[in-house]
């Protein structure tokens, strides 16, 4: 009975997952034929005639009617065909597989570290108010949403790099100047796993300005729900009963406040880590690291519509399952609703 | 007299928000396991005098007083550390509303262990046990493991209690303990209260606004208004010669079985409190001109201590009037 119902619960959720995924590659479909852009001029080239175009047009299949279209490319996807890039002239797939790791190395770190440190610093901000560092971060925390992602960057860029040199100016670590095996296309874990203490630290220093990049955009907003959420959660009375048993305030804060605290605030991590796909974009284009961002840059320069449809794959089914693991973590903070399940 | 438990000398809180005070300038000793009841309507200052106490007012009020002796220490002067260790030994503390002063999400064992270090917990969790059952909890290491939801009411005030108990205090300052349970579960409570301070040889300060409640358990008793002591005393006397015309209203406004409800003694007409005469004076029935200008001091008649310039005109002017007096300005 139980497991049956954990099933049918799991189906539930399993069928609404597929339908946003549908729903945003439907949507993505219909934006990509709307808009006047010819791809099939911009992949048969400048120089083309128009027969060329039209024979171009043709092999694409794009010359069916739309629905027609449509049908194909949904069942080209339940293959796991994303067609080819015109650009790179590779199945989509391939390139994806390449360029995602080297994303997903930016978006890892820079989350774990803005995760750690944005509930760390809103928790010193709202147990500390009165404290110097408290000022500095709500004033700081602003500065770090209002500032653009690019513009941080470019600052980073000048300082670190240009002017004081310690650090690369842009790229990732490149595999040729080391006698490094590809294995994951992450630079670090690639560097560790072949051993090479060289390559891990031109690795390391590769990530620093982009990743740091990234932390600085985001961490405001966690700080600055941690600090706010853990606010109303000292206030409790349960608060003032654990002082009244002679608990330690470190630990009060810790185990009672913040564990209470953390539900919205690991929401709104969830929702982050899929805004960190799109947002490596501009941080990709300004330390031109080659991951999926660059990739889906340049797609969307080119009117190089596969690419586009393939990424927005990969950004919608990693949001929806990112935010299906968030919604398991909640019993963990939330006894009560481990009984209901 | 022995030398009391705990002495409080010229206790005054202000909260940062408000502009008045909570508690003006009141002083009163406990004695060794007896229990002094705090009693008064919602705003006289009784729990912000019981978490004064106990320092747990910190950051939401300023506190002052001349000293709070406990145990012959001040307790103002006490490190966060000495507050600690006297919160975690010496002083057992149970609060209002049951459901609010539990974190809802942890088990009610690692709650009450919390405090304790990792070495002790085991010895302790056996303690508690002890304890839970003691004040009546069934199964009581189940229960230890159980989220505080689970719990009713009643039973998550039981477990409040034991917690309070477990580090051996001396003194049990309980606030309001019963005032969100319901009747039945009540009365358990205070019976319980009394049987376990008894038994455990604890002093208690009993904050109450039902002086039914103090009467059952408490010696001595303290009657508040408005941040101020109006009439303290053995609490036998207190309720049955009362001096203090407050006093008498708070009586009159429980109500009885066997007896028609009795009209409070308030006046209807709206005065404004001056700051120089009794804090009574804009609602008392008995009020003279003097009560808005001069404040009567707490003094000493027979066995109680009252603040009223006519105290001895209380009685009799009561016994003239049944039910309402108007007033006589």
């Amino acid at each position: 009975m139980n497991k049956f119902k954990r099933i049918r619960k799991f189906a539930q959720r399993f069928s609404w997952m597929l339908l946003v995924v549908w729903a945003s590659l439907t949507l993505t479909f219909i934006l990509s034929r709307v808009i006047p852009a010819d791809p099939a001029r911009l992949a048969a080239g400048l120089q083309a005639g128009p027969e060329q175009v039209l024979e171009v047009r043709k092999a694409l299949g794009l010359d069916k009617p739309l629905i027609v279209q449509y049908f194909t490319y949904l069942k080209d996807i339940l293959r796991l065909d994303l067609g080819d890039s015109i650009q790179t002239r590779q199945p989509v797939l391939d390139d994806i597989l390449r360029y995602l790791p080297v994303t997903l190395e930016l978006v890892f770190l820079s989350f774990f570290i803005y995760a750690i440190l944005g509930v760390l610093f809103g928790v010193l901000w709202a147990r500390f108010p009165r404290n110097i560092f408290s000022k500095f971060l709500s004033f700081s925390s602003i500065l770090g949403v209002a500032m653009p992602v690019f513009w941080v960057g470019l600052l980073l860029q000048l300082i670190f790099a240009a002017k004081l040199q310690w650090l690369p100016l842009a790229g990732s670590l490149q595999y040729q100047d080391f006698d490094i095996t590809r294995y994951t296309g992450m630079g670090i874990l690639d560097s560790i796993l072949s051993w090479n203490s060289e390559a891990l630290r031109a690795a390391v220093l590769a990530v620093i300005l982009p990743v740091t990049t990234l932390v600085l955009s985001q961490i405001a907003i966690a700080t600055r729900l941690t600090k706010s959420t853990l606010e109303v959660e000292l206030r409790q009375h349960y608060v003032r009963t654990a002082r009244a048993r002679g608990v330690a305030e470190w630990k009060i804060t810790i185990f009672d406040a913040l564990r209470n605290a953390l539900n919205p605030v690991v929401t709104m991590l969830g929702l982050q880590f899929g805004w960190l796909f799109g947002g490596t974009i501009l941080v990709e284009v300004v330390f031109s690291w080659p991951g999926l961002g660059l990739y889906s840059f340049n797609a969307f320069r080119t009117f190089d519509y596969n690419p586009i449809l393939a990424i927005t794959l990969v950004v919608t089914v990693t949001f929806v399952v990112v935010n299906e693991l968030v919604a398991l973590l909640y019993p963990l903070l939330d006894p009560k609703l481990r009984e209901r399940k | 007299m022995s030398t009391p438990l705990l002495s409080v000398k010229n206790l005054e809180v202000r909260y940062l928000s408000a502009t008045a005070k909570a508690v003006k300038g009141i002083s009163f000793e406990i004695q060794p396991a007896t229990c002094l009841a705090i009693v008064g309507e919602s705003g006289s200052g009784k729990s912000t005098t019981a978490l004064a106490i106990a320092r747990l007012l910190e950051n939401s009020a300023n506190t002052k007083a001349s000293e709070i002796l406990f145990e012959g220490k001040n307790i103002l002067n006490a490190s966060k550390k000495e507050l600690r260790k006297l919160r975690r030994e010496r002083i057992g503390i149970v609060f209002q509303d049951p459901i609010a002063s539990w974190n809802l999400s942890r088990k009610v064992g690692t709650q009450l262990l919390d405090a304790f270090d990792k070495s002790e917990r085991p010895e302790r969790r056996e303690k508690l046990i002890h304890f839970m059952e003691k004040v009546g909890i069934d199964k009581a290491a189940q229960v230890i493991d159980m989220y505080p939801y689970m719990l009713s009411g009643g039973m998550m005030q039981r477990a409040m209690i034991a917690g309070a108990l477990l580090g051996n205090p001396v003194l049990l300052i309980a606030d309001e303990p019963t005032s969100a349970l319901d009747v039945t579960v009540q009365a358990d409570l205070l019976h319980l209260l009394s049987e376990l301070r008894k038994e455990q040889g604890l002093a208690m300060l009993l904050v109450s606004h039902n002086l039914a409640v103090v009467s059952q358990i408490a010696e001595r008793t303290v009657v508040m208004y408005s941040g101020e002591i109006v009439e303290e005393g053995p609490t036998s006397t207190l309720i049955n010669s009362s001096k203090h015309p407050y006093t008498v209203n708070l009586i009159r406004s429980m109500p009885a079985m066997d007896q028609p409800r009795k009209v409070n003694l308030y006046t209807n007409e709206v005065r404004n409190a001056s700051s120089e005469g009794c804090v009574y004076a804009n609602r008392c029935p008995l009020v003279i001109p003097i009560c808005n200008s001069q404040k009567p001091e707490l003094q000493l008649i027979g066995e109680t201590n009252v603040a009223c310039h006519r105290h001895s005109e209380v009685k009799k002017l009561l016994e003239v009037s049944n039910g309402s007096i108007t007033s006589d300005s």
